[in-house]
This record gives C-alpha cells, structure tokens and sequence, in this order.
C-alpha cells in the first residue's frame, strides 16, 4: 500500500494530495495539468515534494527523511522516450536488470521472456534511434519491468501504439501485475483502457484529488458528473461483466455470455469462462421496440428502461437512457445516448422492456481481471 | 636539441593543463549548466573571462599573485621551496586559468544538451547518481569531452604573451615552442622560425581536422536511422 500526504508547488501548479493507494493496479485519471505526472515523479522522489510518503513499510519521505530515487526500487514509464541511445536495445533493458542483481534483488522477470513477451528479440541489437514509435514505446516498457520494480509507475506508457500493439501488451502487463503483485499507478485518459487494465481508480483536479475508489463505481460517477476542466475527457458509457463462452478464430469473434444472454465482440483470443470487463460507449446502444431482424447489429440485449433524461447541457438533442439488462442473478446498468426525437418516437418512458442494440463492441485486450 | 626541449615542453605543459582541466572543468561544467543559483552569471562571467582579456592583463596579475612578496606566493615557497613565478609550475597554473573557457565551455554546452532526463531515467532504474552519470552522461557527452580536450590543448600550446610574462624565457623550464619562435624571430633565425611555425600550423589543422572528423562520426552513429 502505498500512502501518500504530500505537497509541492511547481509553478502554476500546486500538487495537494492525501490518499491510501491500495497494492492494485490504480487508474490515475484528469484533465492534461492536473498534476498527474507531478504527483507520479514526486512518488518516484524525482520532483521535491513535502509531506509523507510511505510504500508498504518503508518510508521514503518525511521530515528530514528523503529516500533518493534508486533506492525506492520503482518502474517509471515516462511519456517521452527515455532510451540511452548510446546503447543497443539489449544494453538498455540489462541496464535495470543489473543494477537490481547487484543489490542482490530477487530476479523474478528476465530477459528472455520480458524480451518474448514484449516482442523484442529482433531487436535486441539495434540502436534506439533506429527503432519504430511503437518500437521504442515496448522497449521502455519492458525495461522499467526489466528493473525488478516493486512500484511501477506508468505515465501514458501506451501512447502511439496502435490497438493491436496494446492487444498483445496489456495482457502481459496485467498479468505481470497481477501475478508478481506488482502495484501500478497508471496515468491514462482512455476509458476502455481504465476499464479492462485497473481496478482502482484515482480522478485529479488542478492539483487535487478528486475522486477515488473501485474503476467500477468511479467511471460510471465520471460519466454521470464529468470533470469541470474537461468535459469531453470521458466518454459516458457503461462496465459490463461477462464471460468468456468460445472463441470463433474464423471471424475473430468472441462470444461472450452476460448473465444468461449473449453477446458477440471483436477481439482476440482468450481462455474460456475468462472474466471479462466490457466497456460499451453510450453513444453506441440503440434502442428497439421489438427484436430486430436483418440488420448488421448482431448484439440485442434484452433491458428495461429505469430513466430517461435530457442531455440539454451537454448535447442538446439528445437523450440520456439508462438501462438494466434483464437478468434475474446480476441485472447491469447499460447507458444509451439517443436523439430526443427518436425516443419521443417510440415512446420510451420507463419500466417498457426493450431490445438494446450494441452498434460495436471490440475488446481491444483480454483483461485478465476476475470481475 | 634546443627545439627538441621546446616542444617536449610544450606538451608536457598542454597534457597536465587538459588532465588537470577535464578533471576540475567536469562538476563547474556540469554546475553552470544545470543550477539556478543566483550567484551562476557571476560564476560564467568569471569563467569566461580570459577570452576577452588581454593575456598581458592576466599575466601581470599572475606576477603579482606568484611573487614571493605575497601571501599566495610565500606559502607556494614555503610548501614547496621554491617560487612560482618563472617556473615550470607556474605556468601550469597560469595555463589552467588562461584556458579555463575553452574546456567549460564545449563541456556545459553538452551537458545541457544532454539534460537531466537520462539521469532521471537511470535513477528510477536503481542507479546511483554517480554511477548514472558515468554510465549515460559522460558517454552521451563524449562529443563534448573530446572537443573541449583538442580545443584545450591546442589552446594551450598556442598560449604566448601569458607565458612570457609569467615564465619568461628559460630553456628546459619555461621555454615552450611560441617563445622559441618568437625569439628566433627577435634573432634572425627565419629558418628555426620557419621550422616551428610550419610545424606548429600543421598540428593545429590536423588536431582540428579529427575533432571534426570524429565528431560528425559520432553524431552520425547517435543519430542514424534505418538500418543498425
């Protein structure tokens, strides 16, 4: 666990932050400026800060304690590219690897299968300054892993790869997460990503903490109250749970079970009756009447109606719907952004039964989280 | 033989001045370029002072600063027996301040250009500071080191009116190749002048020529793209 009762003025920003930070992997969420990245230096002792800073038992500040960065056995992922280029590729991830050995730490990740995982034996050789975006984005992830971390600190790590690179990282990175209990602090502003890769979730402001707690009550508080600064930032939508029920490898279809209905996504293969956490855009369910025939939309599931309310502020025009999935053992809310004029239409009001339709679902990774 | 003690003189002097300079030159370098203390333009002013000052300047106040009469001078000679001013030693210490600048200088500005951001990345990597600086900086600033070394040494095998008020003109001692030159000239001796000059013209250029040579090298093996 890691606590935190800090502060630091840097410039315009005056970071003021008091929290408890569970041993998980932690979403750190806000609008750009809102001290993300402070607060992460400050916790790896690379921004001077005041206040205590404890990580499990040990304390890494206090008055007139400051445990000096290489001693606090962290992996930072900067959001620019870190690489040494006067080393190869190889050279950079032993860099970390050899100085934990030293200290005589336990070496539970090595090279081979950090370098396997991430994709890197080809390049093993090469000079940074050769290397791809994306490239070089996997070669400073796996190098902070590389360092035998007990802290991984991730500023935007998966920034410019493209949605089949961060298929095939995140779930090594959860599952190293996972296993090796490796708590993560992870800076991102994408939903899909907050919501398959963390548990827990921290919301900043101007330096403040804002909100914090499980990803599955935070996201959804999120979309019902959006952040003042940044009111685009979080694209309203709903987590659902399901599981896995096959994997169909000639459409790449996966078809999964919530509660007893099913459901078809995009995406790659994973185990059977693997838990997953699903997140479906508001602006992507559809609502219908009756059970729709010949249509591309694959995905209806049966829910009722519990509200209907105006998004006047927000998108004039449109209706916000929320939903429960009809289901005896686990009902799930379900949001639908609609135009007011079709829900006037159909007459929506709520306590109706209907079908909502998922236009597209695509899990971009296959979470590993047990729901 | 005379132009023989000359030039091996004149090396000796030039080598301890760069060993001597890289050594101190380092954490000034690495201070101007990385501190926001107050007293830091002061600090660079000071430091690049004898490139716009006359050598005979600096050299008078040397002579004043060497002679036994002072306090600076009579502690040298109680130490070490014998004076400063006219000796081999003092000017290897005129030496490191007169080319002072042309070490800090190239060194800040790789340092600068370097930054912080791989000291950062190799601390959260479980590197010591100095075991971070010597692993990233110091072969990142590799380009710098070797030009502020050229720059430094044949700065000081070229230094003249400094040498000439602080050391005189004795053979074996302070007699370097700019004075040999100088007094073959005052002499007549076009031929001996000649030989040195020439000597010393094609030191310059082809000391010169490698730094740059070495350094576009080393800027193309940092910066190449595509194959490895």
């Amino acid at each position: 666990m890691l606590y935190i009762d800090i502060h630091s003025d840097q410039g315009d920003l005056s970071l003021q932050v008091k929290t408890r930070i569970p041993n998980a992997v932690t979403a750190l969420f806000g609008p750009s400026g809102c001290g993300k990245t402070t607060l992460l230096r400050a916790i790896a002792g690379l921004t001077p800060s005041r206040g205590l800073l404890t990580f499990n038992d040990e304390v890494w500040q206090d008055e007139g304690v400051t445990v000096p960065s290489h001693r606090r056995r962290i992996g930072f992922v900067f959001q620019d590219d870190r690489l040494f280029p006067h080393l190869t590729v190889e050279q950079n991830l032993r860099y970390g690897l050899e100085r934990a050995q030293a200290n005589g730490v336990e070496v539970k990740l090595t090279l081979p299968d950090v370098a396997e995982h991430f994709d890197l034996q080809t390049l093993l050789r090469r000079r940074p300054t050769t290397l791809s975006g994306g490239e070089s984005r996997r070669v400073n992830i796996a190098r902070a892993v590389l360092g035998q971390p007990q802290l991984l600190l991730l500023d935007e790590p998966l920034t410019g790869l493209d949605n089949q690179r961060k298929a095939e990282i995140f779930p090594y990175l959860a599952e190293i997460t996972r296993e090796l209990q490796i708590p993560t602090l992870y800076v991102s502003h994408i939903n899909d990503e907050i919501a398959q890769f963390c548990d827990h979730m921290i919301v900043m402001q101007q330096g403040e903490l804002v909100d914090q707690g499980p990803t599955a009550e935070v996201l959804p508080r999120l979309w019902r109250e959006p952040l003042e600064a940044d009111r685009n930032l979080t694209e309203a939508g709903s987590l659902i749970n399901a599981s896995v029920a096959r994997f169909d490898p000639d459409y790449s279809m996966i078809h999964l079970q919530v509660g007893k209905q099913p459901l078809q996504v995009i995406g790659p293969t994973m185990p059977e009756a693997s838990q997953i956490r699903l997140f479906l855009a508001a602006k992507d369910v559809a609502i219908a009447l009756r059970p729709p025939t010949d249509l591309s939309i694959r995905n209806t599931l049966v829910a009722t109606i519990q509200s209907i309310t105006s998004m006047q502020d927000e998108a004039p025009g449109l209706v916000a719907v929320e939903l429960l999935i009809d289901e005896p053992t686990e009902p799930q809310a379900l949001s639908a952004h609609i135009t007011a004029a079709a829900c006037d239409a159909l007459s929506l009001e709520a306590g109706a039964q209907v079908f909502a339709l998922i236009k597209s679902a695509r899990i971009s990774s296959p979470s590993l989280f047990e729901s | 033989m005379n132009e023989l003690s000359a030039i091996w003189l004149t090396a000796k002097l030039a080598g301890i001045t760069t060993v001597a300079l890289l050594l101190f030159a380092t954490p000034l370098a690495w201070w101007l370029a990385h501190s926001q203390h107050r007293l830091k333009p002061a600090v660079e002013a000071l430091t690049a002072l004898p490139l716009v000052m006359p050598p005979t300047v600096l050299g008078f106040y040397l002579l004043l600063l060497f002679s036994p009469d002072n306090v600076f001078g009579s502690f040298w000679v109680d130490l070490t027996g014998t004076a400063l001013s006219f000796s081999f030693n003092g000017l290897v210490i005129a030496s490191l301040i007169y080319s002072l600048p042309f070490m800090v200088q190239p060194l800040t500005a790789a340092f600068g250009q370097i930054g912080t951001r791989p000291m950062e990345a190799a601390a959260t990597l479980g590197a010591s500071p100095w075991d971070a600086w010597r692993t990233t900086v110091l072969p990142m600033a590799r380009n710098g080191y070797l030009t502020a070394a050229v720059l430094t040494f044949a700065h000081t095998v070229g230094e003249f009116g400094i040498v000439l008020m602080v050391g005189g003109n004795l053979a074996g001692e302070t007699r370097v190749i700019s004075i040999a030159i100088y007094e073959s000239v005052e002499t007549l001796d076009y031929a001996q002048a000649h030989l040195l000059s020439a000597g010393l013209l094609v030191f310059s250029f082809s000391t010169l020529l490698c730094v740059y040579y070495f350094n576009r090298q080393f800027a193309l093996s940092l910066g190449a793209r595509g194959s490895s």
